[in-house]
């Protein structure tokens, strides 16, 4: 591709999301600086790649997964770390024991809505998996559909709509137990009402 | 023997419902989160509150105000380099 489209296509679609591709490797790596890094490395990538980029499709996407990518295959490589990661399969499958679905069925805290959960969702999301945690963000926090999900990540459908629910299932699961120690739970249906 | 435990039986019932109640949260009483989860579909039955419940918690961040400037001059190096 010549300098000048190149450069282009770079300037009227890519360039502008900067400022999301940024906070998205934000959510992911957890920290300012590795985040600019990445964001640099995934415009860079983008530029030199952009031949693979269909013009005046869905940038915002195309950087997304250009950006995951980079963030599993390189970052993640050198920073392996040591945690443990919440399967969130696990999570899922054990929905039916110890009833733990029926507290999700009528599940109401009182008063969240105007409380900060920031910590606590960070440390939840942090617990997926690192694929998951993207198309999670991607989907709650970017309203990505799931149909463009599947497109940019090079995922079936069905995969995308699996792994954002049992992805929610388990933050949500996270996050309950933290709300029921620190607020308290409406549960109607428990309350007999 | 046996309408004396009935019957203490149900006073002990009738006495539970206002002792259940009064274990409602006394914390927060602004806005609710549902989080409920819909048992046939597995789906949350409200997303909408779940996904502003997440915004609000995960407001977007300032990018470092030198960043576009930096992409800029890495792309400048690898034009230099292809010229």
């Amino acid at each position: 591709m010549a300098l000048d489209n190149r450069e282009r296509i770079f300037k009227l679609e890519m360039q502008e999301h900067y400022q999301i591709v940024y906070n998205f490797l934000y959510r992911m790596c957890g920290n300012g600086a590795d985040a600019a890094d990445l964001t640099q490395e995934t415009f860079v990538r983008a530029y030199v790649k952009i031949d693979q980029y269909e013009s005046g499709t869905n940038a915002r996407a195309w950087l997304f997964r250009l950006a995951k990518n980079l963030f599993i295959n390189d970052y993640r490589k050198k920073s392996r770390r040591g945690e443990r990661e919440l399967d969130e399969r696990v999570a899922y499958n054990q929905r039916d024991e110890t009833h733990s679905m029926a507290g999700f069925t009528d599940l109401r805290i009182a008063g969240a809505m105007e409380s900060d959960f920031s910590d606590e969702i960070v440390k939840a999301m942090a617990l997926l998996k690192d694929n998951n945690r993207a198309i999670i963000i991607m989907a709650d926090l970017y309203d990505f559909s799931e149909k463009e999900i599947a497109k940019a990540m090079d995922l079936k459908l069905n995969t995308v709509k699996s792994t954002i629910r049992r992805a929610r299932l388990a933050l949500i699961k996270c996050l309950s137990a933290y709300a029921e120690d620190t607020y308290g739970i409406v549960n109607t249906r428990n309350l007999g009402a | 023997m046996s309408f004396s435990n009935s019957r203490k039986s149900n006073q002990n019932r009738n006495h539970q419902l206002p002792e259940v109640a009064d274990r409602q949260p006394a914390g927060p009483t602004g806005e609710c989160l549902d989080l409920s989860i819909d048992p046939n579909t597995e789906e949350i039955k409200n997303l909408d509150a779940y996904q502003v419940f997440l915004k609000r918690n995960l407001k977007p961040l300032a990018a470092p105000v030198d960043l576009l400037a930096n992409i800029q001059a890495r792309l400048a190096e690898i034009d230099a380099q292809k010229a």
